[in-house]
């Protein structure tokens, strides 16, 4: 019984610190307020497999990288801010409906994401807290 | 109505509150087409991330949350890791009304003081003070 306990702590000690599992976000779009999710899968590591769902219901699956932040800030809009202190990912997700998403998320570092925003390839934006 | 674990949780939060370990943080959002300001709360701002309340200059109601990065920091020498954020980069985001949503990229201090700019679903740019 105690060894069990001991287990379940563990597990439950791994999960809390985003070892292992995932991490979810919903995204709002910056054009008309309808919001997607995005899955990230091992939010602490450097590089893992994300998937998400458009307000269309479209699925999406891609993956995840990290980059140099100064490289993540060309990438995104003014609100979305990098430091060079903190770690900085790209993600491109390939949708069902022909959408492709391309992601900069922001994090500290070893730690789960922060925050982050997508834009597909007509313009949108979308944002997101986690 | 209430058992004894339930209200030493209420007088551990309530005591928790009043000193200081959620301080909440109020600041304003000015509309940067016209001469008038509304209201945002961050509900604990010494928190990485957390909460939001706020009320646009024309009295819209909006909720949200945000989280940070680390901007400046201090680190401890031997080990390499911070010991401090100096000063921390965020965005947050709010739900406003049926599909409007406002985004802000913010900067703060380790005290919880900081600025920002915001864009919402509707084109509108507000700055943010708080």
């Amino acid at each position: 019984m105690t060894s069990k306990l001991g287990c379940l702590s563990v597990i439950g000690g791994l999960l809390l610190s985003g070892c292992v599992g995932s991490q979810q976000a919903q995204m709002y779009s910056m054009k008309d307020g309808s919001t997607a999710t995005l899955v990230l899968d091992s939010p602490s590591a450097s590089a893992g497999s994300v998937s998400g769902k458009l307000a269309s219901g479209a699925n999406c699956r891609g993956s995840f990288s990290t980059l140099d932040p100064a490289n993540a800030k060309k990438l995104a809009s003014p609100e979305m801010v990098f430091t060079e202190n903190a770690s900085a990912s790209v993600a491109v997700l390939s949708c069902d409906s022909g959408t492709v998403l391309r992601c900069t998320l922001a994090r500290r570092t070893g730690e789960a994401f922060s925050y982050g925003e997508c834009r597909d390839q007509g313009g949108t934006q979308y944002s997101m807290v986690f | 109505m209430f058992g004894p674990t339930r209200a030493l949780l209420a007088l551990v939060a309530l005591a928790a509150l009043s000193s200081g370990c959620a301080s909440a943080r109020e600041g304003y959002l000015y509309d940067s087409q016209a001469p008038r300001k509304g209201s945002i709360l961050f509900q604990d701002a010494r928190a990485t991330s957390g909460g939001l309340i706020a009320q646009l200059a024309d009295g819209e109601q909006c909720t949200g949350k945000f989280n940070t990065v680390p901007d400046e920091v201090e680190v401890d020498n031997e080990t390499g890791r911070v010991d401090r954020e100096d000063s921390q980069v965020g965005l947050a985001i709010l739900k406003c009304g049926s599909q409007h949503v406002v985004r802000c990229g913010f900067q703060r201090d380790h005290a919880g003081a900081g600025y920002g700019h915001c864009s919402d679903t509707a084109g509108r740019h507000f700055d943010l003070y708080f």
